[in-house]
């Protein structure tokens, strides 16, 4: 392979590649020289509190906001030819763009007629977006007589209208029942397996942990971009086998003995673990009367990289 | 960059938006009666008279027989420092020169007769004309009272307006009130329409699909047009069926006015919305920049009555050039090339200006 080619990263690989992107509105600094890189074909979820600028990063993507320094490339186009890949996009802002004085058909008519989709296409993609958020019921009320969770569907199904190749979904199952969320992420996970990039933003950990790649980003710096998995790794964190014992005084004093590091949360002793093999040593001088063993969350990443 | 657009689907993103905008404006009741009821409540009010002071009108005198009275009319229309006064020789000429609108009016000094020959358009400033006429006669009627001998007969005074029919008030500002009903309703809505896309992010949305800015403005000038015209129909038939106002206008040239107007102030509308970011700010933007037009514009009281130093800011407001154009085509029968220059022209540039400044603040609105 030629150094040319080496150069050129966001070819097939990747549906978005930011670098070095700085952004301050007024004195306040968003994002300070954060880059993000966004595999096609999978879910990416921009982890982060509030304010820490993951709505920023994905307006800037589709150049809704300027960049103050640095480049992204969305597939494979640059920001100032960003409106050659808008067929391409859907978008769903974190306030849900809909036109409440019309019908649920109403709106979605327009969103296809922007897209070019008409007559009996347009039609069936109705239908079809419609049947994914499960309201194909609600097609002729009023939008704003809908429940907030209720508009919130619609508002995916005007996202999906047009088959986009990237999402990009602003918090998309706030206020979702659990039940459609199940089914949400479903569909997402379905979409990254037919070759779609999904990007969500999130500071639900659960919903992070079901993602392909996490960003997690913290006052406007991304703090690291890798799959839950690694991310966990990353923040150092080991799994905990938890133990109830009867005379906890005891048991401490002997495993403090053979040089671990122990806590007590009153009857129960909580040691951190690396290897299998040093958990059934433990359990064997131990003898406890039950035993857990504590995987570690994203949320205890979040909590550690976080602070 | 050069974008290769494809006409019609670009057409088709056009018609899209237009088709939202008239469903929204369908779905919303209190906009669809105001569209009807505004024009029928603004036809009403005007059957109130306006006084003010006028300045500056044409008048022409022909004197044919000058006697005392007549003498003493003359003096009184010296006097009043509201004309200028040009001298005519015949009565003829006279007509001709309030057809082409160089004069507002004509004082005929005859013997048995005092004919005002007076340009049914503007019957304020007619009436000005009329009520310093009368007070010369009055005047000249107290002089030859206390003189003996025995008084000659004091000659009648006839009024006449040249366009055939007898205006009144409501017939002359109808017309122009419909270019201020569409400048008002159509600058509000859309102002009120694109700051509402934008709290509701479907601007956001919009600006993220194939639809450029361009189109997005054209779509709400497609759907706006359709509305001005439905209104510029209703106020035609309560003006012609309501009113009695014998129409006689150009429909293609009253056709031109109203989109070229409803064009412009939709654009308009589009630049203040963003200057505001809540409803409540358009309620109190919106009459600061309509009012001080809508007063100045000539449609409620004529441009003479207007101070002079306040006279230029009537010559830079677009729906001064509208109401003028919608009193000629509709009261006088001017075709389009009558209009064409100053009032097309000048509606022309408030469309294109204030077009390309609306469409080019949109991107701006996004930080
Ligand atoms: N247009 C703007 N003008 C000024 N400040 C802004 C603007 N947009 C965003 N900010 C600021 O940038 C910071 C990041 O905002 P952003 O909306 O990106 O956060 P977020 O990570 O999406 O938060 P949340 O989880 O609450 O949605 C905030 O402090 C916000 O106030
Ligand atoms: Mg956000």
């Amino acid at each position: 392979m030629s150094a040319e080619l080496m150069q050129e990263p966001t070819k097939d690989k990747f549906a978005v590649v930011g670098r070095n992107i700085s952004k301050s509105f007024d004195k306040l600094h968003v994002l300070q020289d954060l880059s993000v890189h966004i595999p096609r074909g999978v879910t990416y979820c921009l982890l982060g509190p509030n304010g820490s600028g993951k709505t920023t990063l994905m307006r800037m993507i589709m150049g809704l906001v300027k960049l103050d320094s640095g480049e992204i490339y969305v597939l494979d186009e640059p920001l100032d030819r960003i409106s050659l890949v808008y067929p391409r996009l859907g978008y769903m802002p974190q306030q849900r763009p809909l036109y409440p004085d019309l019908t649920v058909q109403e709106n979605l008519e327009f969103y296809a007629g922007l897209y070019g989709i008409r007559g009996q296409e347009r039609a069936r993609k109705i239908a079809e977006v419609l049947q994914i958020v499960d309201l194909s019921q609600t097609q002729n009320r009023v939008t704003g007589m809908l429940s907030g969770g209720m508009y919130q569907r619609i508002s995916l199904a005007c996202t999906l209208i047009n088959n986009p190749d990237l999402l990009l979904l602003d918090e998309p199952t706030v206020g979702i029942d659990p039940v459609t969320k199940q089914s949400f992420w479903g569909y997402f996970r379905e979409l990254a397996k037919n070759g779609k990039t999904v990007i969500i933003t999130t500071h639900i950990m659960e919903e992070a942990e079901r993602c392909d790649m996490v960003g997690f980003m913290r006052n406007g710096i991304m703090l690291a971009e890798s799959s839950p998995d690694e991310l966990k790794k990353f923040a150092g964190l080991k799994k905990r086998l938890q133990m109830k014992v009867e005379d906890p005084e005891h048991e401490m004093a002997k495993l403090v003995a053979e040089g671990l590091e122990v806590s007590r949360v009153g009857d129960q002793l909580v040691i951190e673990v690396t290897e299998a093999g040093k958990m059934r040593d433990i359990l064997d001088t131990v003898m406890p009367v039950d035993f857990n063993v504590i995987e570690p969350t994203l949320e205890d990443a979040f909590l550690k990289l976080a602070i | 960059m050069v974008q290769i657009v494809d006409i019609s689907q670009s057409l088709y993103r056009i018609w899209s938006v237009g088709l939202r905008v008239i469903r929204q404006t369908k779905r919303d009741r209190r906009t669809v009666v105001a569209l009807i009821i505004n024009p029928i409540i603004l036809m009403l009010l005007i059957g109130y008279a306006f006084s003010g002071t006028f300045t500056g009108i044409n008048l022409g005198i022909v004197e044919l027989n000058m006697g005392p009275v007549q003498e003493n009319v003359l003096n009184h229309l010296q006097a009043s420092n509201i004309f200028s006064i040009t001298y005519l020789a015949s009565e003829s000429e006279a007509r001709k020169l309030i057809s082409d609108e160089t004069l507002n009016g004509v004082v005929v000094l005859g013997k048995d007769e005092i004919g005002l020959i007076l340009d049914g358009t503007s019957p304020q400033v007619a009436g000005s004309i009329v009520t310093v006429v009368e007070a010369g006669m009055q005047a000249a009627a107290m002089q030859i009272l206390s003189q003996s001998p025995a008084p000659a007969q004091l000659p009648t005074i006839t009024q006449h307006y040249v366009y055939g029919y007898d205006l009144e008030v409501k017939d002359s500002v109808g017309p122009a009130l419909l270019g201020v009903t569409i400048f008002f309703f159509t600058s509000l809505n859309t102002t009120i329409g694109f700051l509402r896309e934008r709290l509701q992010g479907t601007l956001e949305k919009v600006m993220v699909s194939p639809l450029n800015r361009m189109e997005l403005v054209s779509g709400y000038i497609l759907a706006y047009l359709v509305l001005s015209i439905a209104q510029s129909v209703i106020t035609f038939v309560i003006l012609v069926v309501g009113f009695k106002v014998p129409i006689g206008g150009n429909l293609l040239a009253v056709l031109v006015i109203v989109v070229l107007l409803s064009a412009g102030s939709l654009s308009f509308g589009a630049v203040l919305s963003n200057f505001v970011t809540t409803e409540f700010q358009v309620m109190q933007l919106n009459p600061v920049v309509t009012f001080p037009q809508t007063i100045l514009s000539g449609a409620w009281v004529p441009i003479q009555s207007i101070p002079d130093w306040l006279r230029p800011l009537s010559y830079i407001f677009p729906l001064t050039y509208a109401s003028d154009a919608l009193k000629l085509t509709l009261l006088k029968g001017a075709s389009l090339t009558d209009i064409l220059y100053p009032d097309i022209f000048a509606l022309l540039i408030f469309f294109v200006v204030t077009f390309f400044v609306a469409t080019f603040m949109i991107k701006k609105e996004i930080a």
